[in-house]
């Protein structure tokens, strides 16, 4: 990259959602207003003030949808009024929208136009019930493939996915899979404070994650515990320059620096060409990777976008991590939990920390942060010092649109 | 006709009652369901709600729409399939709202009888009073050409006694729902010795189609479902008595409804289902069953509380009125004094309650063991514990489960049912309870 580019200040609001105690589908909840102000203040605030901020950006998929509410830039001054008539810029890109907004502010930084960039990514989602909130987020897809869809329209693509993964290597070989990581984002959920599923006190994970699907209830492939949670939450960070840094006070120590980024874009109107690969996916890793000038050995952790346990393996063979038809395995085996091989998913990821759909992209980049500065309280790993890397991978629609990012420590 | 051509044209008498409006939300269900299948694809269906007047009908219709609109968000994924072929309905919003308002298109809500006149079907769920029933099913029947069959709600008289009464001509069977029927799995089936035979396989396949579980009984007055529970009352109602002679009358309530519900294992206690029922309904129940059976069925209790204006039941909304107890959000958090004719707080009649009570085993709740996958083993166990113990709540289950039994092994000598199976099956699928009365614990 022709500049350094540094990550500080990360915050998340909690997940809402079903599993917090705070939550009450009957009652009225925070809305969008009180997550972007939420976590946007929290970032002004460790970041030493407003007046730093040249630019922001927000992300978010379909608050038109949801809350009957677009045009969220114009929340941004709302945060603090010492960013009225500064730019703004709201992106979308289904649920690879909070990671859009990083790299649009990334890009603001690498372009000059900004040394430091306020973004935030929000979704509330919980403002309908599941079978109509079903409809706004199949806009993620072709519309037009809407009709011959499942009723929970996602779920469905991904439980194609999940029957073709076990048609070609086993139904139980696939579910143990699923449920090992299943078990592993409800563990990881637990010693995250905001994270939807912190409360979880089962002690049944497994039993549940290996019970069989129920295709009249549900989808044919998947069990409920294998779906991201419908949450509504918030994340924020600031990007920064080299001037930035100095301009905002904020220690080296304290920020992660940014060494490789990629986006890949596939054709929304075509269906997957191998429904057993995340084809998008292994683009933009493999671009990403090069451009950091590393390889998948070297990262300490990886935040990747499970929105589906089955999208969650997968992701490991996209990645590398294991071969085609061996990602069930690799989870089953423990390589993916947070004392495994290369941890993913440090606070639960979209199935436990939870999937405010537009926030994920920045929930995933605060979590690295938090993890690379030591800053993950009760969740933290330990990152080994050949190690020094994390790398997120958010995905919109059904592996359409990736963002990857790869950070490294600043010592 | 065959029996689904039947269905083509309905009335339900009293549609806009406890029990009619269930009865007619699962008949408009039935209905949607045949409507998308051939061969009834594209016919005409017409459902009849008949009532007493037009502000309980506006209310009927504000539930139907409730309810189907919840049943159809509930059940989306068959929706889907069932409109796949409606090019025009693409997301889930629009398929439920296709559904709902066809569903309700379906609805003809009327006053006048004679709106039954052209029904083939007639479901009946008006007030349990012989003469009015009769004399309704008579009206309908003498003016309608197409000799139609009767389905009664009654859960009390007999058959035949409407059937002659009314002369139907054997055109009638016994339908007993549970309430709220469209959630309740059972239906009560009392069937005519001398019944015309279709009629029980239209019974069988409406049961069939809406995932119900018939269970079967002999036309005696009050059937399984109310021959067990009006005289489980009565027998609460004489250890209440028997309490009385040692405590005040807060107190021997509340210990009967303990014993019945938290010792025995069951959803409420006695004088709570009471309440749910209606203090009103259960003494009208036993009014009929006493002009019907050679046997006193008569309860001092709840006709004393009536004449006092204590009547329980529910509110339109499905809360509960006030009755042996008051509700807040459907648990009880006072109790009537009778002595003192005045609610007081539940809290300090509860702990001594417990205290009188002195058991030490571990008791389940209901919920607890309606959840459990070793219901089974758990009822065992902590039934032989309680066996084992020697207190004055443990003395009180012994004698409330040993009449319990009795009272299911008389309904099969008096004649009620062929098997105290079937009463085990009312008391589990229309009571909820965990265990049949007739059973194997050690007591």
């Amino acid at each position: 990259m022709q500049k350094r580019v540094f990550i500080v200040a990360g915050y998340n609001t909690i997940s809402l959602g079903s599993g917090r105690s705070e939550f009450n589908p009957k009652k009225e909840n925070p809305g969008l207003a009180h997550y972007i102000q939420e976590a946007g203040r929290n970032v002004l605030e460790r970041i030493n003030g407003a007046e730093h901020v040249d630019e922001s950006v927000i992300g978010n998929f379909i608050a038109s949808r949801f809350n009957n509410q677009a045009h969220l830039a114009a929340f941004i001054p709302s945060i603090d009024e010492k960013l009225k008539y500064k730019p703004s810029v709201r992106v979308e890109g289904a649920c690879a929208s909070g990671g859009l907004a990083v790299m649009t502010g990334v890009k603001s930084i690498l372009a000059g136009t900004a040394e430091v960039v306020l973004v935030v990514g929000v979704e509330v989602q919980n403002t309908v019930k599941a079978m109509y909130g079903a409809d706004f987020l199949a806009q993620a897809d072709y519309y037009p493939k809407r009709k011959d869809g499942h009723a929970y329209f996602f779920p469905g693509k991904f439980s194609d996915r999940a029957g073709a993964y076990a048609n070609a290597y086993g139904e139980e070989y696939m579910r143990k899979g699923l449920a090992k990581w299943y078990v592993n984002c409800v563990e990881n959920a637990r010693l995250c404070e905001t994270a939807q599923e912190y409360e979880n006190k089962s002690d049944k994970l497994m039993e549940t994650g290996l019970l069989p699907p129920d295709g009249s209830r549900f989808v044919d492939h998947l069990n409920y515990t294998d779906c991201s949670k419908v949450s509504d939450g918030a994340s924020a960070i600031a990007i920064v320059s080299e001037e930035g840094l100095k301009r905002t006070g904020i220690p080296l120590n304290e920020a992660i620096e940014l060494v490789g980024f990629a986006q890949a874009e596939d054709n929304i109107m075509e269906e997957p060409a191998d429904p057993l690969e995340l084809s998008t996916t292994k683009a933009a890793v493999n671009r990403v990777l090069s451009m950091a000038g590393i390889g998948k050995e070297q990262l300490a952790t990886v935040e990747t976008h499970d929105c589906f346990t089955i999208a969650g393996v997968l992701a490991t063979e996209a990645i590398g991590f294991a071969a085609k038809g061996k990602g069930a395995a690799y989870v089953a085996e423990g390589n993916t939990a947070r004392n495994g091989t290369i941890p993913f998913n440090t606070t639960g990821g979209l199935i436990a920390w939870g999937h405010p759909t537009g926030a994920t992209g920045v929930h995933q980049v605060v979590t690295i942060w938090e993890q690379l500065t030591g800053q993950a309280g009760q969740a933290q790993i330990k990152v080994p010092n050949n190690k020094p890397y994390g790398m997120t991978v958010n995905m919109g629609g059904n592996d359409k649109t990736v963002v990857s990012m790869v950070f490294k420590q600043c010592k | 006709m065959s029996h689904l051509d039947r269905f083509k044209n309905i009335s339900v008498i009293g549609a806009a009652g406890k029990m009619g409006s269930g009865i007619l939300l699962m008949n408009v269900l039935h209905a949607t369901k045949l409507m998308h299948h051939a061969p009834y694809l594209g016919q005409t269906f017409v459902i009849n709600a008949i009532d007493q007047n037009f502000e309980r009908l506006l209310g009927l219709m504000n539930y139907l729409k409730e309810q189907l609109q919840k049943w159809a968000e509930k059940n989306i994924v068959e929706l889907r399939k069932l409109y796949a072929n409606r090019a025009h309905l693409i997301d889930n919003k629009d398929i439920i709202e296709a559904f709902v308002f066809e569903a309700l298109s379906l609805v003809k809500p009327s006053i006048n009888m004679e709106a039954a006149y052209h029904s083939t079907l007639v479901f009946e769920a008006i007030i349990e009073d012989e003469t009015i029933k009769s004399s309704v099913l008579k009206q309908i029947n003498d003016n309608n050409p197409h000799e139609p069959f009767f389905l009664t709600n009654t859960s009390a008289i007999p058959i035949e006694v409407l059937n002659q009464k009314a002369q139907l001509d054997g055109r009638i069977i016994g339908c007993h729902f549970y309430n709220p029927p469209a959630v309740q799995k059972l239906i009560e089936v009392v069937e005519l010795k001398d019944g015309h035979p279709e009629l029980s396989k239209i019974v069988d396949g409406f049961a069939r189609h809406m995932d119900k579980l018939i269970v079967p009984s002999f036309d005696v007055a009050g059937f399984v479902g109310n021959g067990f529970f009006m005289r489980e009352i009565l027998f609460a109602e004489k250890m209440y008595n028997d309490l009385r002679k040692e405590l005040d009358a807060q107190q021997a309530l509340l210990i009967t409804d303990k014993v019945s519900h938290e010792l025995m294992m069951r959803p409420m206690g006695i004088f709570q289902l009471v309440d749910y029922v209606g203090i009103d309904v259960c003494v009208l129940i036993m009014k009929v069953m006493n002009t019907y059976l050679d046997e006193e069925i008569v309860s001092p209790l709840l006709t004393s509380l009536l004449e006092k204006g204590v009547r329980g039941g529910q509110h339109h909304d499905g809360s509960q009125k006030e009755g042996l107890f008051r509700y807040e959000k459907g648990r009880p958090v006072e109790l009537y004094d009778i002595d003192a004719d005045k609610y007081v707080g539940i809290e300090t009649p509860a702990l001594e309650a417990d205290e009188y009570l002195s058991v030490r085993t571990k008791v389940y709740s209901w919920n607890q063991l309606s959840r459990s996958k070793y219901r089974e083993q758990h009822l065992k166990e902590t039934f032989e514990q309680l066996a084992g113990e020697y207190s004055r709540g443990a003395r009180l289950l012994k004698t409330y489960m040993a009449a319990m039994k009795a009272l299911g092994l008389q309904l099969k000598e008096d004649g009620v049912t062929a098997s105290t199976d079937y009463v085990n099956a009312v008391m589990m699928n229309g009571f909820y309870h965990l265990y049949g009365p007739v059973n194997d614990y050690n007591f």
